[in-house]
């Protein structure tokens, strides 16, 4: 079956029943998986930022070649492609992990925390329950979803579970 | 816990002493980057020095024939090449192609599989110099050099004392301590004192060997630029998960970090995307995938 990995910024939508979405080397970045197990469909992305940043010479090119660089644009496009692939609200589950973080460190350089708190924000402001999350800790994590099955797997630190 | 974590066992004094037995950083690349900097030289002097390396002329060939150029002709002499590519592009492809033999390797003992650390000094590099010119510090090209080889050590303690990098993840873990910390009881030292060691014996600048032997010592890292920029370069990286291993986030990060590079939140999250991008670039270019 076929397995596709999602990198930084990416973000992909299958309704290829078995087919495998992935995010490896999950750091401060979130994951965001969304599935309707009865559409069949599902998606992952990978936010890194909590929203799109002021680029003069490259904010096309940052939107076009990372859509889910910032959870403030990417997210409402994320749901936008899965709704157009069959997703339906009162079916769907959404699930993040993600946002490691260090030891210490000041707010400004928190970006997990950052992009937590924006994703958070879009989906209460939307009334989207989380069905489950795994954030926070200094490991990074490998997340997977399986097109038609229910729930995400989480791996990190030689364990694993599941959401 | 072994007692074996409790009294250091002047471990790193083998370790410096089996340094030089390691392969030697190639002198071919040591003297183009010199000539790169010496405002006597000519591209002809360099396509001489380089044309009788296989490997580094046909990365300098087909990184100038990628899509990122977009050229209608291809260009097939080396010469022609470099005066294409200019100064910041040579550099940064002589230092990727020297430090491959030594960054594509699996380092287990901090759970890295090859091409993570390849992958990780990469982007810590071009972190590094995206970082260096947003901060205007005067010399971005020696950020990158650093930066590349910041995480060097590694590769001394994965080949020295491999089978001991498991106790060091298993001590940082269960004590939940800082990695380097863990390093430092088991081994007498961390992986930037040993990167650094390797860099002084590869007569690397000093401000080089500086940089990343304080890269990951909050204390040290806070007192010069250049270490500044290398321990934000690192930090920004391991947050975008890129060749990340076991060690990633057990660290501290300096509170005025941000002020000594007199860096905004703003400008953080657009050194990010930049990153990104370039770092995307890059792997299509230098076929890190």
């Amino acid at each position: 079956m076929q397995t596709f990995s999602i990198k930084n910024g990416e973000m992909m939508v299958s309704k290829e029943p078995g087919a495998v979405l992935e995010a490896c080397s999950v750091g401060a970045n979130l994951a965001v998986c969304i599935a309707d197990a009865n559409a069949p469909v599902a998606g992952l992305a990978l936010f890194v930022l909590p929203q799109m940043p002021q680029m003069p010479n490259a904010f096309d090119e940052a939107q076009e070649r990372l859509p889910a660089l910032a959870a403030m644009s990417g997210l409402p496009l994320f749901f936008k492609r899965m709704l157009q692939e069959g997703l339906s609200m009162d079916n769907m589950k959404v699930w993040i992990a993600g946002a490691a973080c260090f030891f210490s460190g000041p707010a400004d350089l928190s970006l997990g925390s950052q992009t937590y708190t924006a994703v958070k924000k879009i989906l209460e402001a939307n009334k989207i329950k989380i069905a489950g999350e795994h954030v926070g800790g200094q490991f990074k994590r490998c997340v997977r979803l399986v097109v038609g099955q229910d729930g995400v797997q989480v791996s990190f630190d030689d364990q694993e579970v599941m959401l | 816990m072994s007692d074996d974590y409790n009294a250091p066992d002047f471990t790193l004094e083998r370790i410096f002493e089996k340094l030089v037995n390691l392969p030697t950083f190639p002198k071919v690349i040591q003297k183009a980057l010199a000539l790169l900097k010496d405002p006597n030289s000519s591209i002809a002097k360099l396509a001489e020095l380089l044309r009788y390396d296989p490997a580094i002329t046909a990365n300098i060939l087909r990184f100038t024939n990628s899509a990122h150029f977009g050229l209608a002709q291809r260009i097939t002499d080396l010469e022609t090449a470099l005066t294409f590519l200019g100064q910041q592009h040579i550099t940064e492809i002589l230092l990727a192609s020297a430090s491959l033999p030594y960054l594509n390797t699996p380092i287990a003992g901090y759970r890295m599989e090859p091409k993570d650390l390849w992958r990780h000094s990469i982007a810590t590099a071009i972190a590094a110099e995206t970082l260096a010119k947003l901060c205007s510090y005067p010399d971005p090209p020696t950020a990158f050099t650093g930066a590349l080889l910041h995480d060097i050590g590694k590769i001394a303690l994965n080949i020295f004392v491999g089978e001991r990098l498991e106790g060091i993840f298993q001590l940082a873990k269960q004590e939940k301590m800082l990695f380097t910390e863990a390093e430092w009881r088991v081994l007498g030292g961390d992986h930037a004192v040993i990167g650094a060691e390797i860099l002084q014996l590869w007569e690397f600048p000093h401000d080089i060997v500086r940089a990343v032997r304080n890269h990951h010592d909050p204390d040290l890292y806070i007192q010069d630029t250049l270490s500044a920029i290398m321990a934000l370069a690192n930090i920004l990286v391991i947050q975008m998960g890129i060749g990340l291993g076991a060690d990633a986030f057990r660290y501290n990060v300096h509170a005025e970090l941000l002020n000594k590079l007199r860096l905004t939140r703003a400008d953080i999250h657009r050194c990010v995307a930049m990153i990104l991008l370039d770092f995307n670039r890059s792997q299509d270019m230098l076929n890190l995938e």
